[in-house]
């Protein structure tokens, strides 16, 4: 378990682009930092990052990908102010190639340096996709978020997005043959092993021992949904259906802790390149993601101290004690 | 962690054992629909007998459940003793019901927002002041009711000026502030529309 003190991770991710990600992230941090806490936003969306227009500066020099190549930078000169009080950012900073390959130690570095800063909140913004750099921060972090809005591809891609993320921490927890070998079918259903819990079953056969600790590590596994741009209640009980789907077909135990409806006004300050929720700081989304700042704040995992999540296998620097 | 053919009849409606006869019917409208042909939920990710294998034990499930001689055999006959299961009487009967109706409403008078929307104001001493202002919110009254644990039933009457049905003036005003601080709703502009609509209408409150 990655301890991060009282610090608290959270990353907002989940496959599809221009569902809303950039949106409720920078929403939750500008909350967070309102409420007095010491927020820093990270921008990590590969060359796409956006955070910088969303919280109305100009694009900063430096970046998160400066960071990462430069041993001799600290964090602090890669971050910018914001006009929000209390909120930092680390910009993307039209970074083509640095993040997308950025190795797991970087990553980590990262995170070693920023548990060392002052911050109550680090809320990183993932871009689209399923590239290793997002479902890692994604894995690390204590806890992830899911956006999708309700249409087809947007939930195809979420689920996808769990199958990955939930494979990268098996096959990054469990390296050692012939169970390696096993987890890498997962990755290729036609042919390999069709589900976890085909999976489970198989490793229960050769190693019990593994196989409960697949299991441990499976279950700890609970990214949170976040249903974005809904205009009807069934859109709303859509992300009831997701989390059923996704605990009984792909066995993870998902959260669906709520939902942000669809607000025009929120379409016409982006498009406007208007700093969005200090022009509409009551606009129907905005009470919504506060909604859900809220709830999250009261639940065990969002409050401050809460030492679960943030989990990526084996690595140097983060240990596997069973949760 | 279980696969679906390992799951019981209750965790296959995600229902604790004790569950009542109206959170049995909630599941299972909420899950028929989940694994319909064209649901979203289900597109993509899990294939055509999967899903006709789901429906089967939803309806199985429910079938079992719902009948109280059945429920009791098939609770004896996987080790739960639920004899003694409390049914509210009047208010868990009606609750799938009264689900059902608010939900055909809220779609009906979002339809309506949606057609006025240029238009920003509510004026707080209108009639359909409270709904149009938590539908602008998009919250919906399951979540109001989950979370402040006050019954649909007094909240669907508090929205729709059935003031006869709230039992009173003192938990009427209560509920109000509750429902009012869940929405983010000025207390006392609602309190005032309360006041004139529930004198107007001579509910005795
Ligand atoms: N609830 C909402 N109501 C109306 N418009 C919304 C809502 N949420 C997001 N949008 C709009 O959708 C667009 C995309 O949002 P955003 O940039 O947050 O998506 P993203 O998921 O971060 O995209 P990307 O994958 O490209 O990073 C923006 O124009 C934004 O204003
Ligand atoms: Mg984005």
């Amino acid at each position: 378990m990655t301890d991060y003190g009282e610090q608290r991770f959270w990353a907002v991710g989940g496959g599809k682009g221009g569902t809303g990600k950039s949106v409720i992230a920078t929403n939750i941090a500008v909350q967070l930092a309102r409420r007095g806490k010491k927020v820093i936003m990270v921008d990590a969306d590969l060359g796409g990052g956006n955070l910088h227009t969303y919280l109305g500066i100009n694009l900063p020099k430096t970046s998160l990908a400066d960071f990462l190549k430069n041993k001799d930078y600290r964090l602090e000169q890669v971050m910018v102010e914001t006009p929000h009080e209390n909120l930092r950012l680390i910009s993307d900073a039209n970074d083509v190639l640095g993040l997308a390959n950025t190795s797991f130690l970087q990553k980590e570095r990262f995170i070693r340096h920023i548990r060392n800063l002052s911050f109550d909140y680090v809320i990183i913004d993932l871009g689209a996709g399923t590239a290793n750099t997002m479902l890692d921060f994604f894995l690390i972090s204590n806890s992830g978020f899911l956006v999708s809005v309700p249409e087809p591809a947007a939930i195809e891609n979420a689920y996808r997005f769990i199958r990955c993320a939930l494979y990268r921490r098996l096959s990054r927890a469990f390296t050692d043959q012939p169970v390696k070998g096993l987890v890498e079918k997962l990755m290729y259903p036609r042919d390999g092993i069709k589900s976890v819990y085909e999976l489970v079953e198989k490793v229960n056969e050769i190693e019990p021992e593994t196989a409960k600790e697949m299991v441990r590590e499976i279950k700890s596994f609970q990214p949170k949904l976040i249903m974005n741009q809904v205009q009807t209640e069934e859109d709303i009980t859509l992300g009831e259906s997701i989390r059923d789907v996704v605990l009984k077909f792909l066995g993870v135990r998902l959260t669906y802790i709520g939902y942000v409806s669809y607000d025009s006004r929120l379409k016409r300050a982006s498009t406007k390149r208007l700093p969005l929720f200090t022009e509409f700081p009551n606009c129907g989304a905005a009470i919504c993601i506060r909604n859900i700042v809220n709830k999250f704040l009261e639940s065990k995992e969002g409050h401050i101290g809460y030492k679960g999540g943030g989990r990526l296998g084996n690595e140097e620097g983060f240990t596997t004690q069973p949760v | 962690m279980k696969r679906v053919s390992q799951l019981n009849l209750y965790e296959i409606l995600n229902l604790e054992p004790k569950a009542t006869k109206a959170e049995i019917q909630l599941a299972y409208s909420r899950l028929w629909k989940t694994y319909q042909p064209d649901s979203l939920a289900v597109y993509s990710v899990i294939s055509k007998e999967e899903r006709e294998d789901m429906l089967a034990r939803i309806e199985t499930a429910y079938n079992t459940l719902i009948d109280e001689m059945r429920r009791r055999e098939y609770d004896r006959s996987i080790g739960i003793n639920n004899f003694d299961v409390a049914q509210k009487p009047g208010q868990s009967e009606s609750l799938f019901d009264i689900v059902k109706k608010v939900k055909e409403e809220d779609e009906d008078v979002q339809e309506m927002e949606k057609s006025k929307e240029a238009e920003d104001t509510l004026d707080p001493l209108s009639r359909n002041f409270f709904k149009s202002f938590r539908l602008r919110k998009g919250v919906s009254l399951i979540e109001i009711s989950e979370s402040t644990n006050i019954s649909l039933a007094m909240l669907s009457a508090l929205e729709n000026g059935e003031y006869n049905k709230l039992p009173g003036r003192a938990y009427a005003v209560g509920f109000l502030r509750e429902y009012a601080r869940y929405l983010g709703m000025d207390f006392q502009k609602a309190k005032q529309n309360l006041f004139t609509w529930a004198k107007w209408e001579g509910a005795g409150l």
